[in-house]
């Protein structure tokens, strides 16, 4: 397994995760005062799909599918919890 | 998406039932499982050190090989040269020797001396990582397998159940709920997001792992039904008769040799040993290794045939080089065990596993804020006899799991020198940990317990890595093996702050939280103040 490419395509994803919740108007991480564009929405898709071509590149097909999804899942699990912690913070310090 | 209230409330009702009869003992199988994935570097981080010398070159281990079949010519019927030896295998030329069932066997480790004699020790792998696999795969139950196995396939079932009728209370409110995290004065409202935020994103993943449980508990029975419904002459399985010598003084190849094909044919598999079985007078090889860009049956390997006079490899049990057919069932299992992709996905799985462990937590913190008796204006009212024996049984069981396992392993280096069963003792040890645990949080109550356990947890897991420093020092016959082994040192060691941060936090919510609740500090009676909340002096220890 090529680690560098690897490594690529869990930034890829993780930054993609991250994205989609930034774009969810339940995200916490940001102030703003409006509702996320799609623009978010799109370059999440972009990376998350970045991801998936630098995994199958790397690996074979079901196991780079299923690397890909976990890491979409914990992304998605933890990224409510950072962004509750940041608001937190905001809070405490306003 | 629109559903009927009253379809809601029933599947409601199904969802918090079944989460409360399995739930602390899903806690105990997502916890230990986390745990499980890195099971062979826990072996090796606590297995004793051999005694044999340094293994010779893996070109002198036909020499080897032959001293010791001069020796012990039962090491014939089933032998492997390992490639790289290691802390749980130290040996280049091991054998196995049957027990009383099919699954039981001794294995043997042989070596040269200084003096060249030839070196035997029977091998003793630390058994503290089978003992959490097995809380892992029995739900924490101290039944024989016949009994724990079906009792942990109903769990799993209970949990496939507590998943759909889940994701259907929480459909309705998809758009509004999905990735929320109201953190507020509404503690309902809060738990209600932790456990939304940790069980809708990773559906897949339990889903996964419920269907899977359900499988290998029920394993014998399905086949038992396909056998009489599909296959009613018996199976047909291919068994392929071993190749015998080309010739009949020809001679297995050595294992440099054997390497040097497997690495032309497959590129990318790491081999891990080369076994050997005599049978009716053929002698039939393997090869085990891993390729990490594809998914494993086994945990931690893939295994396949091999002939041994040509190093032939016959690829068709190699993942990635499947039927289909083999190669679905392959994706059900690395599914499950998480083995494919090396140890990052082993991280992925460990973190998945123990935001599983939350999940069922916070279901049963759920259940508790959904039956608190709020403060009236004539005074805090009693919480529910049910609420407060939930709240005891959550802290007492789960934090019961978490110390017990930490203290067995924190025994785990100080036991060889002084006790013949270790299995035994590790088994004893959680258990008895685990029972105390559980009577200490009824007898002190869940708040004060979950603050106590907490801290017992973290003393526990700081004397694992403090257990490995007195193997530096070589104190009491402990000891410290050199190499990777020092991450389950730093695991254990980051996992210390965290359960004190867990028990600060449990601490002030007992202090200064609502006191019409079973987490404040009990048979308080001084007068609130009109926000419900406990003033910080009330908590006393």
């Amino acid at each position: 397994m090529n680690l560098w490419l690897f490594t690529l395509a869990a930034l890829a994803g993780i930054a993609g995760g991250w994205l989609f919740y930034l774009a969810a108007p339940q995200q916490l991480w940001r102030v703003s005062p409006r509702r996320p564009g799609p623009a978010l929405l799109w370059s999440g898709a972009a990376a998350v799909l970045v991801s998936l071509l630098l995994l199958l590149a790397t690996m074979g097909a079901m196991a780079a599918v299923a690397t890909w999804l976990t890491l979409l899942m914990l992304v998605g699990t933890l990224a409510p919890f950072l962004g509750a912690w940041r608001a937190h913070r905001r809070r405490s310090r306003a | 998406m629109k559903i009927r209230n009253d379809v809601i409330k029933v599947y409601k009702d199904v969802h918090i039932w079944v989460g409360i009869l399995s739930g602390l003992m899903l806690f105990i199988a997502f916890y230990a499982g986390a745990i499980t994935m890195f099971e062979k570097p826990l072996e090796r981080w606590a297995t004793p050190p051999s005694s044999l010398a340094a293994p010779p070159p893996l070109a002198g281990a036909e020499v080897l090989l032959q001293a010791v079949l001069a020796e012990h010519p039962q090491a014939a019927k089933n032998y492997l040269i390992v490639v790289e030896p290691t802390v749980d295998a130290p040996a280049r030329v091991i054998w196995r020797e049957p027990g009383k069932s099919r699954r039981q066997f001794t294995e043997f480790g042989a070596s040269f001396a200084d003096d060249g004699s030839l070196q035997v020790e029977q091998l003793r792998k630390a058994p503290v990582a089978q003992l959490v696999d097995t809380l892992h795969q029995l739900v924490g139950l101290p039944f024989p397998d016949a009994l724990a196995r079906p009792i942990m396939g109903a769990v799993a079932l209970l949990y496939a159940v507590a998943l759909v009728s889940g994701l259907i209370i929480f459909l309705p409110t998809l758009a509004k709920d999905l990735l929320a995290m109201r953190i507020g004065h509404n503690i309902k409202r809060l738990w209600m997001d932790v456990h939304n935020a940790l069980g809708v994103v990773s559906l897949p993943f339990h889903v996964v792992m419920a269907l899977t449980c359900v499988v290998f508990a029920f394993h014998d029975e399905f086949y038992d039904v396909q056998g009489a419904v599909v296959y009613e002459q018996g199976v047909p399985w291919q068994r392929e008769t071993p190749p015998g010598p080309p010739t009949p003084d020809a001679r297995p190849l050595p294992a440099v040799e054997l390497l040097r094909l497997a690495h032309v044919q497959q590129p990318g598999f790491e081999v891990f040993n080369f076994s050997f079985k005599q049978a009716g007078g053929q002698l039939e090889a393997s090869i085990t290794g891993l390729d990490t860009r594809y998914g494993t049956r086994a945990r931690t390997y893939a295994s396949t045939h091999l002939n041994p006079y040509t190093g032939e490899i016959d690829p068709h049990d190699l993942p990635g080089q499947m039927e289909p057919w083999d190669a679905a069932v392959n994706t059900f299992f690395m599914l499950h065990f998480g083995s494919f992709g090396g140890n990052p996905v082993r991280w992925l799985y460990l973190l998945l596993g123990l935001a599983g462990a939350l999940l069922f937590y916070t279901g049963n913190l759920l259940w508790i804020e959904s039956r608190r008796r709020k403060q009236r204006a004539d005074g805090v009212p009693e919480q529910t006899r049910s609420a407060r024996v939930l709240g005891s049984l959550t802290v007492g069981v789960s934090l019961g799991c978490v110390v017990g396992i930490s203290a067995t392993l924190a025994a785990t280096k100080w036991l060889p020198q002084r006790v013949d069963n270790l299995a035994a003792w590790h088994e004893g040890i959680y258990y008895a940990v685990f029972v105390a645990a559980v009577a200490w949080a009824f007898v002190r109550g869940a708040p004060r317990a979950a603050v106590e356990l907490l801290r017992l947890a973290a003393l526990a897991t700081l004397l694992i890595p403090l257990s490995s420093l007195a193997g530096v020092w070589g104190i009491g016959g402990a000891w410290h093996h050199p190499g990777m082994g020092f991450i389950v040192d730093l695991t254990a060691l980051a996992a210390v702050p965290v359960f004190l941060a867990i028990a600060a936090y449990t601490r002030r919510r007992m202090c200064a939280g609502h006191t019409d609740s079973v987490w404040a500090q009990p048979a308080s009676s001084q007068p609130l103040p009109p926000s419900g909340r406990g003033p910080a002096s009330a908590c006393q220890e």
